[in-house]
């Protein structure tokens, strides 16, 4: 009974311990050190490249998991950052290689952590990219996109292959991923051939990007999937594009395809119609008038507001 | 009286380490979305075109308003419900405050209405915001009425002493994308204060929001997240004395039985808040006092509790 005892209170007490410290030694252990790595590569962005890389060594693990996390924060939040520089400490320090050693034994959430920081600091190596292609089939979503980020990182040329080849289909938060990469400058892409594609990813980041960068000259892509795609999930996302920009609606061509919209996705509609500043006009174009009845309360109350304004 | 105490012991430390697992579980849920949510910002783009209309009744307090309007999403409305007759000094405070403005608005014939006026903001920072005049004492019927003037797919009845997280929405939008039933109707959540969020049409397919409305509700289409979306501003005193009352009565319990049962009890308490506290800090709950703590203890005491769905 006393062992027993002794063995509770012990067990009881550690974990008193991992809840009361473990929170701030996770946020004071690699702070200083991050802090000193970021300082140190902003300063070597804005003067000698080539000399103030050559400086900056990891040796420890510590170090070098540190000098991955500084370079992965300073690409995620900056447009422009110099490549060759990120490059060339990357090769000095073995940071690629490091991460592939520590991705087979590492838990879920840090190979997410792990293959996202790769997505920054990856140059094209078809060794590391063969290792990462395993990662596509992953069970969990998460880890897959996080592969797929990096591969594209390394081979930006083959976008088109590489997302063509997927298994999967792109859910609205990997396509967001994708966009960041395009926004950060690590892949160009060209719109039409993405459009033309048949393939479902393709067109789903065809419409992102469309969505994402305010494209107003690929109406004409938009309103070709409206009126000839047969997968239901790429229309919505079409129309949704379309008015989210606040483009001019083709009613006959919306009206036929909506109609073979559910009850639930026709009304989902009628409030982003709404809300979007479409006139009740427009949506009695495409809608039932029946269907309309909620539009007219929500727009009516939004048009005073508008007139509201105009006058304050 | 041995057996006894082997018996009080055992089921104490099965209670602690059942609380210190869920503890364990809901933090690394927690960590997931954190590293999920930070991936995507700077992002500018609503998850799925996912939307959600926050729904609240009673505030009084500015703060609490400034603190709904503060989350970080594109997409989602604030609609207060505020009694002008009762609350005459607050009402004229808020329009005020966030410069609104009467708009028209047309009431549905087939619903009888509370609301008497309807107030949007001539400032577009304040564009998310509407505020609801009602007059009925019945806030279900209210919120009823006030669904009708909703503008996204989305529901989330708010308690007026609850508040939502810093990044309550994104994660909202992020659970409804992440999962592969597409038809859910409703998210449920009781980690540190209750949460639902309904889907818009579901309530009005079910005749409205009622106390009983989560029972009419397929099991299937019911999603219980892991992930707090909100937390209780205060707690109230009634429910502060039963939790002290209960840990007294339970600890005299233990002091009656022997030393060793009195420790153990008193070393599980300790564990119970310390694991409470480190949720709450990992979570970033802003207002983490001993009553979110206590709050948080409930809320672990009620995980096998039925569903219950209460607005008042």
């Amino acid at each position: 009974m006393n062992t027993l005892y002794i063995l509770y209170v012990i067990i009881a007490y550690l974990f008193i311990l991992y809840f009361l410290f473990a929170p701030y030694i996770k946020q004071h252990t690699h702070s200083a050190l991050h802090q000193q790595y970021t300082t140190y590569l902003i300063a070597s962005s804005l003067g000698n490249e080539e000399e103030s890389g050559h400086s900056l060594q990891a040796k420890s693990r510590l170090q070098r998991k540190t000098l991955i996390q500084a370079i992965h924060s300073l690409i995620s939040h900056t447009y422009d950052c110099p490549k060759d520089l990120i490059q060339l400490i990357v090769k000095q320090n073995n940071l690629q290689l490091y991460i592939l050693k520590q991705l087979p034994y590492s838990t879920a959430l840090q190979k997410y952590h792990l293959l996202s920081q790769l997505s920054s600091i990856i140059y094209d190596d078809t060794t590391i990219i063969s290792q990462l292609k395993s990662y596509l089939n992953n069970r969990n979503r998460h880890i897959r996109t996080n592969a797929l980020i990096a591969i594209l990182a390394a081979k930006p040329s083959e976008l088109i292959t590489i997302i063509s080849s997927l298994k999967f289909e792109l859910q609205p938060l990997d396509i967001i991923h994708i966009i960041a990469l395009i926004r950060q400058g690590s892949l160009f892409v060209v719109l039409e051939p993405l459009f033309e594609s048949r393939n479902i990813n393709l067109q789903k980041l065809a419409l992102a990007i469309v969505r994402n960068f305010g494209i107003d000259i690929a109406d004409k892509y938009i309103y070709g999937i409206i009126s000839s795609e047969k997968n239901l999930t790429i229309v919505d996302d079409a129309i949704y594009t379309l008015t989210a920009l606040k483009r001019p609606l083709k009613y006959k061509v919306l009206r036929k395809r909506v109609a073979t919209s559910s009850e639930f996705q026709r009304k989902r509609l009628c409030r982003h119609l709404s809300v979007e500043g479409y006139s009740l006009q427009s949506i009695k174009a495409i809608l039932d008038p029946a269907e309309c009845q909620y539009a007219k309360r929500l727009i009516t109350s939004y048009k005073g507001q508008l007139t509201q304004s105009q006058t304050v | 009286m041995y057996s006894v105490e082997i018996i009080f012991i055992t089921t104490l430390a099965a209670i602690t380490a059942i609380i210190c697992y869920r503890t364990i579980h809901t933090t690394q849920v927690a960590q997931w979305r954190q590293a999920i949510t930070n991936d995507l910002k700077g992002g500018n783009e609503s998850i799925g075109f996912i939307g959600c209309s926050v729904i609240t009744h009673d505030i009084t307090r500015i703060k609490d308003i400034e603190s709904l309007l503060s989350n970080t999403y594109n997409r989602y409305e604030v609609i207060i419900m505020l009694n002008s007759s009762t609350h005459s000094n607050t009402f004229r405070q808020i329009i005020k405050q966030y410069q609104l403005t009467i708009v028209n608005h047309s009431q549905p014939h087939s619903t009888p209405s509370y609301i008497t006026e309807l107030y949007r903001s001539a400032n577009q920072t304040y564009r998310r915001l509407v505020l609801i005049d009602y007059s009925t004492t019945d806030i279900y019927s209210a919120i009823n009425s006030a669904i009708e003037f909703a503008s996204y797919d989305y529901i989330i009845p708010l308690q007026s002493n609850t508040l939502l997280l810093p990044h309550a929405i994104e994660n909202i939008a992020i659970t409804l994308s992440d999962t592969s039933n597409r038809n859910i109707q409703l998210i449920h959540n009781n980690t540190i204060a209750q949460c639902y969020v309904f889907q818009r049409d579901s309530i009005l397919i079910h005749g409205g929001l009622s106390h009983d409305i989560i029972t009419k509700i397929p099991r299937h289409s019911i999603l219980h997240s892991n992930i707090a979306f909100a937390y209780r501003r205060d707690v109230k005193h009634s429910s502060i004395f039963i939790t002290g009352l209960t840990i007294l009565s339970l600890d005299a319990l233990a002091c009656a039985l022997s030393t060793h049962a009195a420790i153990a009890f008193i070393v599980a308490i300790t564990l119970v808040i310390t694991a409470s506290h480190f949720i709450l800090q990992q979570w970033s709950v802003p207002n983490c006092s001993i009553k979110s703590i206590l709050c948080q203890i409930r809320n672990l005491t009620t995980f096998f509790n039925s569903l219950k769905f209460n607005i008042s």
